[in-house]
């Protein structure tokens, strides 16, 4: 008291300039009279004031010896080896002694030291000894800077102060404590509050609360700023925060004033709380997000996965070993839920607490979003602190990573149907999508997929494979004298057709209209019958509009030689037929009469179909296509459009057959035949991008999978065949050309197989007229496929297309479908597009082209 | 003293009803055994019909649960109660406040209506005797307010029941 009222007196005599110069070293505003100037020095002196007593007797007690703040700074600096950024402690004081403590607060960035004795409050008294500091240790700001992410401290007016005991009762009841601070607000405060956003906030926070980063005020809580009481708690005054409740700090912005502000509190609570001030500035929902690391920086792929497999599968199989293993119960695989726990739906983006041992995840939008929505209802008793939802830890928003092992699998997802949310996974990490009813609507997704994300395909086994298919029907060649044609033809992102090889791709630049044809499905549909008496007159007229172009292949030519030369004889005729090709999206390879007939002994199954746009169905496995076209020679020859292909010996032999790529742009791309490579690739690839993607009369609902359109060595029987029917056929290629051609009236015609644009078009047309017949390759057994293919052909009903649109729509199902149009379709397309062109064999190609692609095991 | 259930009146929030609407057709799929959940057009107040398990005191008896849910479900744990006749049981006071940390202290946004009720379910099932708790007519007395069981401190003492 003494040195206050002589430093009054001294004050007295200070001109103003003095003053100033000595809120300038206070770091204080000069703003004012003389006597608001001294005031304010004045309010400065009483805090170091006091701070400075309590701070000797805080010393004291610990058989320290009391001293002056400038001595003890000196005597530490000399003597302590590290350096003591500064002391800021709730009990006032920054005096410096051993028994500090720094906050380990985000390791770097907090360097305040503060008194152990005055910080750390253990739960059981025990006098005269310290408690020990835990491992990790929070200063007030650091932990008021973690409870509420929403709001950023800008600046600290008030640092916290501890409340002091004022009086105890006697009967045993909680004692009241309360603290009464001045702060200044400077004009930089001041602006910073005139900012959108910002405000003045009074906080309160436990000190040795157990749930570390929330604020929590002493019930009874009585604030007042600048005499104007404020409401600190909407709780009874009586009633204690739950475990994971939480209080919120007032907004006391309208209560300040420039200058010396006054702040009390006062509150019946036998445990110790400090006060603070500070500046905040409210944080988006965005903003948050942004906090938090990406994916590829929250933590380590391998990490995810190791926890994963787990808790799967309780440890590797060494670990176990020792263990009584056989006792232990091993399930293939479990079953996991993707829902977010909070929303029910499924995860859209899989974040999960860093520490958390559970593989539980949490949609982060939707976590983070509920965080700030139940803010305001904070003060409710039951509010939610950062919690992890699944295990109801306590944690802070730095916390939160993106868990990468299933945001992996949620955003593969991302475009499948609400209902899909669980998947199986197994020990090691790999996963599917769990079926709920039907598992081919899954598509791709209900196979297994490694860990990574990648499905999971024996890659040396598929090229082996690949490479004896090659092998075989080169040797099929040479024997039978006849070429076996192999294409690949699909429509890259850029809407380009590209024919590849085994080796390579070869782009052609013939697709540049593809794309907006697309939208325009259904009006410029000239289908093109290549057989001979469908042609008839209309070939003309077909090539200008609708333009045909034909891949043939002499016989015994060589497959490579047939995809090298394709590139540069591959046009098209005119601007037309890029139009053709997109409406057609499928390139069919025409067939013969006589192939037609052939195949007779398969229409009674089509027949119904037809007329009626049947979807026919098969399901692929992953793995490939057991061969079951192999038995089939009718195969090749009838339909002469879609090779399966097919391989006597390895399951994986049929890669699936129409890879249909990038459905984003809507555009059919289609495969006739990828090459080793091409298949392969495709299969790995197969995770992104879905497809709808009408090719051929074949839509291939998911991502690209390994196309590859080979003829049969049946198709050789055919090819003679037809060539007889091409008689009228415009289109032909020199013999000894093994290119593609695209069909010149003139050209005579040879052994060749034709692809007929028409057709193609037809089947387009027909898959957006909801006429087609969509086919699931795959299927575990080609029997069991089979069956359901007929089946599903018979039904023919036009309700199953719609469905089946949808279900191309979405990643989920990833299935290959087939969409075939029958004539019927074709007709009705025509119709529709009003197309002058009539075909009256355009039945007979469509069918063989049915034929082929589905019916193997019709016979 | 802050008026009943106050934030429990607010509209759901568009999180909270797309979950409840989640949770109910969940519910639909898959009820938990013993319960019945009472059709009606309010989203935000289920009403649910609890049948005593077989075997246990509550055997053949059935009660009926009142779940209110806040704006911020499932931040905020949902509000249940029994409707008066309330079962005889240690921790259920007459007036259909259940002392039960999960719908308080412990609640966690992961827990569903269905989990409350199995647990509901399985205190009623533990129960080795009928009796109202020590301090029914205290407590009772305090919430004559109508006050919801939300705003007691509950002192979770006894978990073998």
């Amino acid at each position: 008291m003494d040195l206050v009222a002589s430093c009054k007196d001294k004050l007295a005599y200070f001109r103003i300039k003095e003053l100033k110069d000595v809120l300038t070293q206070l770091g204080l505003s000069k703003q004012g009279k003389k006597q608001d100037l001294v005031d304010r020095i004045l309010a400065i002196l009483s805090d170091e004031r006091g701070a400075t007593v309590s701070g000797t007797i805080d010393l004291a007690s610990k058989g320290q010896g009391v001293s002056d703040c400038s001595n003890v700074k000196l005597k530490e600096e000399n003597e302590e080896s590290y350096q003591i950024d500064k002391v800021r402690c709730p009990c006032g004081s920054s005096l410096q002694s051993d028994s500090v403590i720094k906050g380990q607060c985000e390791g770097r960035r907090c360097t305040v030291w503060q008194h152990i004795g005055c910080v750390i409050i253990p739960e059981k008294h025990s006098d005269g000894v310290l408690p020990s500091p835990p491992e990790v240790f929070y200063c007030e700001i650091c932990r008021l800077s973690r409870a509420d992410p929403f709001w950023a401290t800008v600046a600290n007016p008030l640092y916290p102060v501890k409340l002091t005991t004022t009086n105890v009762p006697t009967d045993g009841g909680n004692p009241v404590q309360s603290v009464e601070k001045t702060f200044q607000l400077t004009r930089a405060d001041k602006d910073l509050l005139a900012k959108p956003d910002h405000d003045m906030q009074a906080w309160c926070i436990l000190l040795n609360d157990k749930v570390p980063f929330r604020m929590q005020w002493p019930q009874y809580a009585d604030l007042q700023v600048n005499g104007v009481p404020v409401r600190a708690i909407n709780r009874p005054g009586s009633q204690l925060l739950g475990a994971n409740g939480r209080d919120d700090g007032p907004i006391v912005t309208s209560c300040t004033r420039d200058g010396v502000n006054k702040i009390s509190l006062t509150g019946c609570d036998s445990r110790v709380f400090c006060l603070g001030v500070r500046i905040v500035k409210r944080r988006t929902v965005q903003h948050i997000l942004s906090l938090i690391p990406k994916e590829s920086e929250g933590e380590l792929f391998e990490d995810a996965l190791a926890r994963v497999r787990r808790c799967v599968g309780g440890g590797t199989a060494t670990e176990n070993a020792d263990s009584d293993s056989d006792l232990e119960i091993v399930a293939d695989s479990i079953p996991v839920n993707l829902r977010c726990p909070m929303s029910g739906s499924r995860m859209k983006v899989a974040g999960r607490f860093k520490h958390c041992v559970h593989m539980g995840c949490f949609d982060l939008d939707v976590f983070v979003e509920m965080n700030q929505r139940s803010r305001k209802a904070s003060n409710y008793p039951h509010a939610f602190v950062w919690q992890c939802p699944i295990c109801l830890k306590n944690y802070s928003l730095e916390n939160i990573i993106i868990d990468p092992y299933f945001n992996r699998i949620t955003s593969k997802m991302h475009n499948c149907g609400e209902d899909l949310t669980e998947i199986e996974v197994k020990p090691d990490g790999s996963w599917r999508a769990k079926a709920e009813g039907d598992c081919r609507s899954l598509g791709d997704l209900g196979q297994w997929h490694l860990p990574d994300g990648s499905l999971c395909v024996p890659m040396d086994r598929g090229a082996k494979l690949e490479s004896e298919v090659l092998k075989q029907v080169k040797q099929e060649c040479v024997s039978e004298g006849h070429t076996g044609l192999r294409l690949g033809i699909k429509k890259n992102r850029n809407g380009f057709w590209e024919v590849s090889k085994p080796e390579d791709m070869h782009t052609l630049s013939s697709g540049n209209k593809l794309q907006e044809n697309f939208e325009n499905h259904g009006n410029n549909v000239i289908p093109m019958s290549s057989s001979a008496t469908g042609s008839g007159g209309e070939d003309p007229s077909v090539n200008q509009d609708g333009g045909n172009f034909d891949f043939s292949t002499n016989n015994g030519v060589e497959l490579d030689s047939l995809s090298l030369n394709i590139e540069p004889s591959f046009e098209f005729i005119n601007g037309n037929a890029s139009v053709a090709l997109g409406d057609a999206n499928v390139i069919v390879l025409s067939d013969s009469d006589d192939e037609v007939e052939a195949l007779i002994s398969s229409e009674p199954i089509y027949k119904d179909s037809r007329p009626d746009a049947a979807g026919v169905s098969y399901a692929v496995p992953p793995n490939g296509i057991p061969d079951p076209y192999h038995e089939d020679p009718a195969l090749g020859a009838g339909g002469s459009c879609l090779g399966l292909f097919h391989t006597n010996d390895d399951e994986f032999g049929v890669p699936p057959l129409w890879s249909l790529p990038s459905s984003t742009q809507g555009g059919p791309g289609f495969q006739l035949f990828g090459s080793d490579a091409d298949v392969s690739d495709a299969l790995v690839d197969a995770q992104h991008g879905s497809l709808n993607c009408p090719m051929n009369g074949y839509l291939t609902g998911e991502t690209a999978m390994g196309s590859a359109l080979v003829p049969d060595s049946s198709f050789q029987h055919s090819s003679a065949d037809i060539n007889d029917g091409l008689v009228d056929n415009p289109l032909a290629f020199g013999g000894d050309d093994p290119s593609l051609h695209l069909f010149l009236p003139t050209r005579p015609t040879d052994t060749a197989v034709q692809v007929d644009m028409g057709d193609q078009r037809d089947t387009s047309n027909g898959i957006r007229t909801e006429d087609w017949i969509s086919l699931t390759l795959g299927g575990g057994g080609g029997g069991g496929s089979h069956g359901e293919s007929a089946a599903a052909n018979g039904l023919s009903s036009r309700q199953q297309v719609p469905a089946k649109e949808g279900a191309l729509d979405s990643l989920a199902e990833a299935s290959l479908l087939l969409g075939m149009n029958d004539h019927r379709s074709s007709k009705t397309t025509r119709e529709r597009s009003d197309s002058p062109f009539s075909f009256p064999r355009q039945r007979r190609s469509v069918r063989p082209r049915m034929y082929l692609s589905i019916d193997s095991d019709s016979e | 003293m802050t008026s009943p259930s106050a934030s429990s009146r607010k509209v759901l929030s568009k999180i909270a009803c797309g979950r409840l609407q989640k949770e109910l057709v969940e519910w639909q799929v898959n009820p938990p055994a013993g319960f019945k959940h009472k059709v009606s057009d309010n989203l935000q107040r289920w009403v649910i019909e609890v049948n005593g398990a077989p075997g246990t005191l509550y055997a053949n008896e059935t009660y009926q649960l009142q779940v209110d849910f806040p704006e911020h479900y499932p931040m905020e744990a949902p509000q249940v109660i029994f409707v008066p006749p309330a079962p005889l049981h240690p921790h259920i006071y007459s007036n259909g406040h259940i002392c039960l940390d999960i719908l308080y202290d412990s609640w966690s946004p992961a827990m569903t209506v269905s989990s409350i009720c199995i647990s509901i379910l399985s205190m009623l099932s533990s129960s080795p005797v009928k009796q109202r708790p020590a301090d029914n007519d205290r407590y009772v007395k305090n919430c004559r307010n109508g006050r919801s069981p939300k705003e007691t401190r509950w002192w979770f003492h006894d978990d073998k029941v």
